[in-house]
């Protein structure tokens, strides 16, 4: 009986370790890596958590508004791998910005967005090599409004790497604009 | 040496029999839970009743809907729409709010304060009025035979008498609660299952009765069920599916059909102008979804119809070209070189072709298609990345 409480106790331990999620704030001056593949400045105190695909960060809570790091999506695999349609659309290495663009709003669409409105494809880069940007707004899954930006690199050894900035049209996303632009601005790929 | 013998559990007593007999019974009868007099015409449900608490919840997100920016911004999509169910719902047409919503994939919801919901995705799938009147007849029968608190109160009830029967079950020493709970929500879905047959044979009859075609009723199912085999789904366990299969709703109407006097008397050129005002925006959003293998049968549907021939070629083109599945793409190229004989195509059939011809490596053809996109869509708001496009295409040609 002892033995099955520990058990109990064992697994019960597991699963709420297994459900916390470390929130850690990211110092604002110094250089940060993210996924082996970006090197940004902060600018700002954001509030992080790592992900599978990299790092999300956030001043206000994250459902208001969010920085998204996603780094090496090879070839074949989706943007992201938890929660997806079984038939979410996956990258290819042969990809264009164009197709990125799709591939984006097909993830947006499987997270329950609508009505996803693709601006202001334009080219980019960052350290010297070809990237890509675009704007978009959409309503989620809620309801509610929601505007924001992408940058893209398309790496041969990296794969698909996205910096995205995502807030409710209302206030959040004006409020941090400057400090995204200011982190998209200090993209650098390792 | 013999190991011990576990004794074996004691024979159940006729306690625990007689115990499980009736918590079989009550879960069972819970579930039976009569069925309510249709709702009349303005009739709203006591203020302390289960039904007004429904009604309550339901206005809320009725609210919600309306400020969240997914009805679609067409007051004349919207009217038309509503004048459907008028035309349907006689007396009852004030009392009922009809919204079209921009969502892709097939459904409609009635709520039971007469809040109904019509995703694009639907009106999409829809190949005339009558179609669209026999979904419109069938919300129509949930809302006037007050389904949504009937299966609300069975869900309640059944899940009480498991409760219960899982506590004295617990109690006699075989803890079968689990099982009953089960049980009990299998019960509702059958219940559920029902529900929907009924609204089939209501809304089949509201649409026959009022000019709309019988047979669109069954071909709409027929529709459906070609979608699903595309996808090659995994069938719902019938236990606990809550609608029945598509292939007995299609049955079931065909013979509804069949026995039917009645002939379609509805002109289409009002259906078919809103669609076609809107149907490249509603591709767009089926696109998103990634489902391809259903997208194509819609389009093929549409294809054989002669509607929105440039758009639907358009598509054709860019579910080809996006489905990974599909290795060769010189279908995909010859739709989109289809599409571009008609006037009605959209102007990013010439983007997608570039695309394609670039990834074969035909860089003088993907750059003329690059630039007859611009040409055509000069304000083009990606203008700057075709022009890098091109601009690489230079260097390699």
């Amino acid at each position: 009986m002892i033995r099955f409480s520990k058990l109990c106790t064992g697994l019960l331990a597991l699963a709420l370790l297994a459900g916390c999620t470390t929130i850690t704030e990211v110092p604002p001056t110094k250089k940060h890596e993210i996924g082996g593949v970006f090197r940004v400045v902060p600018g700002t105190a954001w509030n992080a958590k790592t992900t599978n695909r990299g790092e999300i960060w956030t001043v206000n809570g994250f459902g208001l508004e969010r920085m998204a790091f996603i780094t090496k999506v090879e070839d074949g695999k989706p943007l992201v791998t938890q929660g997806q349609d079984k038939d979410a659309p996956t990258f290819r290495a042969d990809m264009n910005a164009t197709d990125v663009v799709n591939l984006y709003e097909a993830l947006l669409t499987s997270s329950g967005y609508s009505q996803i409105e693709v601006s202001n494809l334009r080219p980019h880069t960052i350290s010297g090599q070809d990237a890509f940007r675009f704007d978009y707004t959409a309503f989620n899954r809620s309801g509610l409004a929601k505007q924001g930006m992408v940058v893209g690199l398309i790496d041969p050894e990296k794969g698909l790497n996205l910096a995205t900035y995502e807030a409710a049209s209302e206030h959040y996303y004006d409020a941090s604009l400057a400090a995204a632009e200011s982190v998209l601005a200090s993209l650098e790929k390792i | 040496m013999t190991p011990p013998v576990k004794p074996l559990p004691p024979a159940p007593s006729r306690v625990f029999r007689t115990t499980l007999a009736l918590g079989l019974a009550l879960t069972a009868a819970a579930c039976a839970g009569g069925p309510r007099a249709d709702l009349k015409p303005g009739q709203v449900p006591a203020a302390d009743s289960t039904e007004a608490g429904l009604w309550l919840v339901m206005d809320k997100a009725e609210t919600r809907l309306k400020t969240s920016g997914r009805v679609i911004p067409d007051p004349e999509l919207q009217a038309y729409v509503q004048d459907i169910v008028c035309r349907l719902a006689a007396e009852h047409c004030t009392h009922i709010r009809s919204y079209v919503v921009r969502r892709p994939g097939f459904n409609a919801s009635m709520a039971p304060n007469g809040f109904m919901s019509v995703w694009s995705g639907l009106l999409l799938r829809c190949e005339n009025e009558d179609q669209l009147a026999t979904v419109i007849g069938h919300e129509i029968s949930h809302y006037v035979r007050r389904h949504s608190v009937q299966r609300w109160e069975a869900m309640r009830d059944s899940l009480t008498a498991a409760q219960v029967f899982g506590i004295v079950t617990a109690t006699a020493g075989v803890p079968l609660g689990g099982f009953a709970v089960l049980g009990a929500y299998g019960q509702v879905q059958a219940y559920s299952r029902d529900h929907e047959r009924e609204a089939d044979a209501m809304g089949f009859t509201l649409m026959s009765d009022n000019g709309y075609a019988p047979e669109a009723a069954p071909q709409l199912w027929e529709n459906l069920i070609a979608e699903k085999d595309a996808a090659e789904e995994d069938k719902p366990d019938p236990f606990f599916a809550s609608h029945p299969p598509s292939e007995e709703r299609m049955q079931t109407l065909s013979e509804l059909a069949a026995a039917s006097d009645r002939h379609g008397t509805v002109d289409n050129s009002r259906f078919e102008a809103l669609m076609a005002r809107h149907r490249a925006t509603w591709l767009e959003d089926e696109l998103d979804l990634g489902h391809y293998a259903e997208m194509q049968v819609v389009l093929d549907r549409l294809k054989d119809s002669g509607t929105s021939p440039g758009v639907t070629w358009y598509y054709l083109g860019e579910v080809l070209r996006r489905d990974a599945e599909v290795e060769d793409k010189e279908e995909a190229v010859a739709a989109l070189r289809r599409a571009l004989t008609y006037d009605d195509v959209p102007a990013e059939a010439h983007r997608s072709l570039g695309l394609l011809l670039h990834r074969q490596g035909d860089h003088a053809d993907a750059r003329d298609a690059f630039e007859n996109y611009l040409a055509v869509a000069p304000g083009a708001d990606d203008r700057a990345m075709i022009e890098f496009y091109i601009k690489k295409l230079e260097t390699k040609s």
